[in-house]
């Protein structure tokens, strides 16, 4: 018989995205060299296998959604095609959408091209976000290459809780008290709602990933002047963005903006979650700067202001959450979403940082990794989201819109002012000795 | 010399063989083992239509697909000894159970031939029957509460007090000629399972029991006016009825819900203020050297 499995709070909030976004996280990573299939094979089935959610339907029931088991087949999993142009193929399976009634909930495709192998993989958001889509790439390298050398007993997956609880396993006393009763809605934005300047919906739109890579050495000059200016990589990119924001939404130099910041909520868990299971950790922080500031460095004092309230907050991220429970708990389905969509503010802008991407992490045997990014899901407009990752020294910034041709040309020349304040950026340096 | 090809099924063979060598080999223990080959090898078959190839894995999957093994072994062992005394008792009280109804049939029997007192002496018999049911629903209540299953075992309470009612309601109707009232037994059962649940709430802790508590109190006000209604008014003097101002009694779940709420907000806001002051207490304490040299 096929097992139902509880649909977690968060696999319900993500279900509940669907209105924003397409609900899946993508992932690309190109290497020199070719991948043992059978044993890539074996591994994705030894890892879907024991995440019971990647392998069933989700079924919004009227009053309790769950998951239900599915029977499937590699070949639902896995495709491996050999192509003329691994890359091209790979961008363009990235745009595809699994629905959530599919029997399986991760896609993953291998294009080969001569010695050059690029693998692409899409998820459903609601069973994991960035971090849990990092740890299953990385845990498939790794038993990949233990398949290989019939290193069998290190095969290894996480197989915990998905719950939500988790989030509070490091806490005890009057702080777990204090941290399950911050009922405060915060998903609710009081300041002008400032969009990007997408173009108008059109019948045309479709799927699109438009990225923008920062070579290693504008990444490391920008590394040290933050280190010089003793805040991190985040901070800084924050301050690029809400000031490449101001200028590409046209707005006044005075005027405040709210841009949110992902946060992992794992840091909340005691062994950074380890011993559960893959699921979503994220939540936003809203960064507001009350103006644009005159330079770059005045936009980095204006965003680290705001940053800083949010971390000195011990309970950073963890605000709204128990509301969320509470309204999954005791409304049905139905009534739950409706409620919370109506206290909720999706983020109209948006940056993710999703961190590194180790290179030693994700080399498959016999390959070297020569490129890889990962994004989030794609987002209807207005909504805009910009993810941030780091592989081999290069940081790659990418957007997901359900947009045309006039977006991505948008989405470029923002990239464009990214690119010249992130010059102004690293010139603080120059212009401080 | 061609080595020996072991099969999946064989090593699925021995690693059952290995891990029961440390239970009881007993034939339900034989059964169990042949039950998780048989689970084992289905996984394998699923698992190769899935599209694994390597056996090594696959041996490895189904195995770790059985979970804690030497714990679910354990388990077993502690179910089946369980399983022999739980049949021993179900024997045992089928048997008492059994006798004791045998029992009072006779004296239903003897007292029905020798006194011609056929009725009402047959309640003697439903007695015999809702007691036997009582303790099946007491001993099930007790296995609830043991479970933690705390809504199963007040339902079962409650059923307990309902039968309780319908044996009092039959004596007093048909024994005790107390008049026409025997009916308001009835309606003193509705406050009685809700006071005995509301109890119960509290004794188990039920998030809702502050909830329940004036809806208890309100059911309980409105029962007590139309029972005093009923028995008093026909017999108070021309003029004067209870039924007004009777009805005051209907305000009590409202009073009760009143003062729970200004004691709520009054343990609220003391616990509020003392926390207020202990921090502000912190924050003037006296500073000794370390306020200056530590941070």
């Amino acid at each position: 018989m096929r097992k139902k499995l509880k649909a977690e709070v968060w696999d319900r909030m993500q279900f509940l995205f669907r209105n924003y976004y397409d609900r899946m996280i993508h992932l690309k990573l190109s290497y020199q060299g070719t991948l043992d299939k059978d044993a890539l094979k074996n591994a994705v089935l030894y890892m879907v296998e024991n995440a019971p959610v990647l392998h069933s339907s989700f079924h919004s029931d009227v009053v309790e959604p769950y998951w239900k088991e599915e029977k499937y087949t590699i070949d639902d999993i896995l495709s491996v095609t050999a192509s003329d142009d691994a890359e091209s193929a790979a961008d363009a399976f990235l745009l595809g959408v699994i629905p959530y009634e599919n029997n399986v909930q991760i896609k993953i495709a291998l294009f080969e091209e001569g010695n050059k192998s690029v693998l692409a993989a899409r998820v459903n958001h609601m069973c994991m976000d960035g971090g849990d889509l990092k740890y299953f790439i990385a845990t498939l390298v790794e038993n990949y290459n233990n398949l290989k050398r019939e290193n069998y007993s290190s095969v290894h997956v996480k197989t915990g809780t998905r719950s939500l609880d988790q989030i509070y396993s490091k806490f005890e006393g009057e702080d777990l008290k204090h941290a399950k009763g911050l009922y405060k809605n915060i998903a609710k934005f009081k300041d002008k709602k400032v969009e990007f300047p997408f173009s108008p919906p059109d019948q045309l739109d479709r799927n699109t990933i438009v990225r923008r890579d920062i070579d290693p050495e504008r990444f490391s000059g920008m590394h040290a002047v933050a280190k010089s200016m003793g805040i991190t990589v985040n901070d800084a990119v924050m301050a690029i963005v809400v000031r490449s924001l101001y200028e590409i939404c046209d707005l006044d130099d005075k005027d405040c903006l709210t841009v949110s910041c992902a946060i992992d909520l794992r840091k909340h868990i005691v062994e950074g979650g380890a011993q559960g299971g893959m699921t979503n950790h994220t939540a936003w922080l809203a960064c507001r700067t009350p103006e644009k500031g005159e330079t770059i460095k005045d936009t980095v004092v204006n965003v680290l202001r705001s940053m800083k309230v949010h971390k000195r907050d011990k309970f950073i991220g963890l605000y709204s959450l128990p509301l969320l429970k509470l309204a999954y708990t005791i409304l049905p389905q139905d009534l739950a979403e409706f409620a919370i969509k109506k206290g909720y503010d999706n983020p109209l802008l948006a940056v993710s940082n999703i961190g590194v991407l180790d290179e030693k992490k994700l080399t498959f045997d016999g390959t070297t990794l020569v490129d890889g990014f990962m994004t989030g899901a794609v987002k209807h407009k207005p909504y805009f989201l910009m993810s941030v990752t780091t592989v081999l020294g290069k940081m790659t910034l990418s957007t997901t819109t359900h947009g045309n041709e006039k977006d991505v040309e948008i989405v470029n020349r923002f990239f464009d002012i990214v690119e010249k304040n992130l010059g102004e950026f690293i010139a603080c340096s120059k212009s401080a000795q | 010399m061609a080595a020996a090809v072991s099969t999946l099924s064989d090593r699925f063979k021995a690693y059952l063989q290995e891990e029961f060598h440390k239970i009881t080999p007993t034939k339900a223990a034989m059964e169990f083992r042949k039950k998780l080959l048989v689970e084992m090898l289905d996984r394998e078959q699923e698992l190769k239509i899935k599209g694994v190839t390597d056996d090594e894995l696959i041996f490895k999957l189904v195995v770790e697909g059985l979970g804690d093994l030497p714990a679910r072994l354990d388990e077993f062992e502690h179910r089946e000894v369980r399983s022999i005394k739980q049949k021993r008792y179900i024997t045992v009280a089928v048997s008492v159970a059994s006798a004791l109804l045998g029992l009072v049939a006779l004296i239903y029997v003897i007292v029905g031939v020798t006194t011609k007192a056929w009725h009402p002496t047959w309640l003697l018999l439903v007695g015999a029957a809702f007691l036997e049911f009582t303790a099946g629903l007491v001993f099930l209540a007790v296995l609830k509460i043991k479970q933690k299953k705390y809504v199963l075992f007040r339902l079962l309470v409650a059923a307990v007090l309902v039968l309780f009612s319908v044996y009092v309601y039959l004596l007093l109707e048909l024994v005790f000629p107390i008049g026409d009232g025997c009916y308001l037994t009835f309606l003193a059962m509705i406050p009685l399972v809700l006071g005995v649940d509301t109890t119960l709430a509290f004794v188990t802790s039920n998030k809702l029991r502050w909830v329940e508590l004036p809806i208890f109190i309100e059911v309980f006000g409105v029962m007590l006016y139309v029972i005093l209604g009923l028995i008093l008014d026909p017999i108070l003097h021309t003029g004067v009825s209870f039924w007004h101002p009777g009805w005051l009694l209907c305000l009590m779940g409202v009073i009760c819900a009143l003062v729970e709420g200004i004691v709520f907000l009054v343990t609220f806001s003391s616990k509020r203020a003392k926390k207020e002051k202990n921090e502000s207490d912190d924050l003037n304490k006296k500073v000794d050297e370390k306020y200056w040299t530590e941070w």
